[in-house]
């Protein structure tokens, strides 16, 4: 599989890849703080 | 007079100075702010008197409350209190001024919960107690000078470069 | 073995110190000119004085050497180790004369702690600092969280040779492209999109919540800048508790897991490879360490039964993990409330959150994700080879942008230098107790100064002793130059005695 060239533009889908950062960042949050809420509960 | 009467008379000074308290202790207990913060296990869920500068500005809460945060001594502290309490507060301390003194009762929150687990105060009454003053800047007229002498240095720093540099393109 | 340092080694580096020093002055035309709109004229005047000395004093070290002269990599380490040095140093004029530092040296390690993005600070009356001094001390986040001697001298250098190795003695080991002119090009845009995005959601948020129009902006620029730039300040003595407020909390921990992405990460996910976000061992290990560190202060903080709901405990424990593994530093809670209230597992947690720290080539701080994933790769493979059948060639795998095989050297250069945190951590830690601070306290602040983080027990005050406000001044600078450049500048200095004796 042909990996992405390091020469290639890192400004061509900066948008795309800005958005998942950012979906990315809040869905890994949302995600400790329902661990962190279960585990409160249940202790 | 015996020494059992001197022990008598102690006792009872004692006992009228003691007891006399209640008095006092039916007013909340004043407190600092650092205090608070010190003491805040002992201090959850009881009223508390104290007095600080209203500091940045009234932040708006939920509903119709704002956080007020007072700074006494170098500690702040959040109070929560409704808006109309807070319209009493005409300045708020940063640069430019000192805020207003305000004297705050209040319950304290080691882990409040309405607010997330935050160290608060919720406050139940506010009293004005002195004004806030403008704060006057200093102006040093030694700074101006070292910074003229500095920028004089470079100044003649990039002529000497200058010099040099059309030196040794002569010389080449 | 040791290279002889001639005089005109001696005087290239002088040049490119005073180079950085007039870049630090030009800096402070931010704040002098932010002084200046908000007629604040005390700080005005403490800017143009601060300016002037860090201009003079460069371009008269500028005259040591001439024109063109090359840097080797091995004065660039030195120049790089010395850069920050001399940045504190003159960036920390302007802090002393402001009135709110107790001494020079208060100031100084202000300015360390900030351009380190460390976030530990000795300011006085914070409440009442001027806003350029605010600016300032938030400035310093964004020009030394994106190494300051390659964001100073990108500019000087465009094409010289010399920003390479001075780019690679930085601590970002990395080159995300292949020219280190892109490169810092690029690192600037990721930073102006957060920048941009963080400042104006924050901005929002504070307009709605009553402040001024100005002062809205501004608190929402450096709130944006400490925690994107994992520094840590904050414009009030509350720090993050300033805010009441969860909204704040959530857009600030969003921009501290961006802040402690690699630039590489950013530079191949923002080319269009989405896998990678999922597949690359450095974001397993973070997501991995982040996951169980978690579990134990939620754990910890539900043991102390001082939350009265699950809400609180996931609000309260999810922000300090976050803020300690991304090596901010932003709290929300009392410096006392760590040891009184909060110690136990909570307090270990963090502790160790802070030490491991977020990702490489970011802004974070600490012994950084893509060496504990390395070493965990490494101990697998030692126990697989150590089972499997002596003629069996056992390799480990890694993935980072591509998928590679963990090289003896990668290893042994992760564990170097996580020992080397490690020590440090320690030593601090040591000093703290000498001082006379309890154990636990003393490691806490020891491993949030030597991994950038900015986390207080309370132990950082103005009234700590100087011995350890140097000594924290020191890990801060260590930590964040990743040890080989100050190691390089010790044997600089070493090597009249060393040099002579390996002869
Ligand atoms: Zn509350």
């Amino acid at each position: 599989m042909p990996e992405i060239s390091p020469f290639q533009s890192p400004y061509k889908h900066w948008r795309s890849g800005l958005l998942l950062e950012i979906v990315a960042a809040a869905a890994f949050i949302c995600l400790l703080a329902l661990l962190a809420f279960v585990l409160a509960a249940i202790s | 007079m015996s020494r059992e009467c001197t022990a008598a008379v102690v006792v009872a000074a004692l006992l009228w100075v003691v007891c006399s308290a209640p008095a006092y202790a039916a007013q909340p207990v004043v407190v600092r702010v650092g205090d608070i913060v010190q003491r805040a296990v002992e201090l959850d869920g009881s009223e508390v008197t104290f007095e600080g500068e209203a500091i940045g500005e009234a932040l708006r809460a939920d509903g119709d409350s704002v956080w007020v945060n007072v700074l006494d001594e170098g500690t702040a502290i959040g109070v929560w209190m409704p808006d109309d309490m807070a319209e009493q507060i005409e300045r708020f301390g940063a640069y430019r001024q000192t805020g207003d003194t305000v004297r705050v009762t209040g319950v304290v929150n080691l882990a409040c919960d309405r607010h997330g687990g935050d160290l608060d105060v919720h406050a139940t009454a506010l009293e004005v107690t002195g004004s806030g003053e403008p704060r006057s800047e200093r102006l040093r007229p030694l700074e101006a000078l070292v910074g003229a002498i500095g920028f004089a240095c470079a100044g003649a720093a990039a002529l000497v470069a200058r010099t040099r540099e059309r030196k040794r393109f002569e010389e080449t | 073995m040791w290279v002889q340092r001639t005089r005109d080694d001696v005087r290239a580096i002088a040049r490119y110190l005073g180079m950085l020093v007039i870049g630090i002055g030009i800096l402070m035309a931010v704040p002098l000119v932010t002084a200046l709109l908000l007629q604040e004229h005390a700080p005005a005047l403490d800017y143009f004085a601060g300016a002037g000395l860090a201009i003079g004093f460069g371009s008269v070290l500028m005259l040591a050497a001439p024109k063109r002269v090359p840097l080797n990599a091995s004065n660039g380490l030195i120049v790089t180790a010395l850069g920050w040095l001399f940045a504190a140093l003159f960036a920390a004029v302007p802090l002393a004369l402001s009135g709110h530092y107790g001494s020079y040296l208060d100031a100084l390690f202000e300015s360390m702690s900030s351009l380190t993005t460390s976030g530990l600070t000795l300011v006085q009356d914070l409440d009442h600092l001027a806003n350029a001094h605010n600016m300032w001390r938030h400035l310093m986040h964004l020009v030394g969280g994106q190494g300051i001697v390659v964001a100073v001298l990108s500019f000087a250098l465009a094409h010289g040779g010399g920003a390479v190795s001075l780019y690679l003695a930085e601590g970002r080991d990395e080159r995300i492209m292949p020219n280190v002119v892109n490169t810092a090009r690029f690192i600037w845009f990721v930073t102006a999109v957060y920048v941009l995005l963080g400042t104006t959601a924050l901005s929002a948020l504070n307009l709605v919540r009553g402040m001024g129009a100005v002062r809205a902006t501004l608190h929402a620029f450096w709130a944006t800048v400490a925690t994107f730039d994992t520094g840590g300040f904050g414009p009030q003595s509350q720090n993050a508790l300033y805010y009441h407020s969860g909204w704040f909390e959530w857009i600030t921990t969003m921009l501290m897991l961006a802040g402690t992405f690699n630039f590489s990460l950013h530079a191949d996910i923002w080319r269009g490879d989405r896998r990678e976000l999922f597949k690359n061992t450095e974001v397993r290990t973070l997501a991995l360490n982040i996951f169980v560190l978690s579990v134990l202060v939620s754990a910890g903080l539900a043991a102390t039964r001082a939350f009265g709901s699950g809400l609180e405990v996931a609000r309260k424990g999810i922000y300090h993990v976050l803020s300690a593994n991304t090596g901010t530093g932003h709290q929300t809670l009392y410096a006392v409330q760590w040891m009184r209230d909060y110690g136990g597992l909570g307090f270990v947690a963090v502790v160790l959150a802070m030490a491991f720290g977020g990702m490489a080539s970011s802004t974070a701080g600490g012994i950084k994700a893509l060496r504990v994933g390395l070493i965990g790769k490494g101990v697998v493979r030692w126990v697989k080879a150590a089972l499997a059948p002596p003629s069996a060639v056992i390799v480990a795998r890694f993935h980072h942008m591509k998928s590679r095989i963990l090289q003896p050297e990668m290893l042994a250069s992760a564990l170097m230098i996580a020992t080397l945190y490690i020590v440090t951590y320690v030593t601090g830690a040591l000093i703290g107790v000498a001082c006379g601070y309890g154990v636990p306290e003393s490691v806490f602040e020891s491993v949030s100064a030597a991994a950038n983080v900015g986390l207080s027990t309370g132990i950082t005050s103005p009234s700590m002793p100087a011995a350890l406000k140097v000594t924290y001044i020191v890990q801060m600078w260590a930590g964040r130059l990743e040890f080989i450049a100050l190691f390089a500048l010790v044997a600089a200095l070493l090597q009249p005695v060393i040099g002579r004796r390996a002869r």
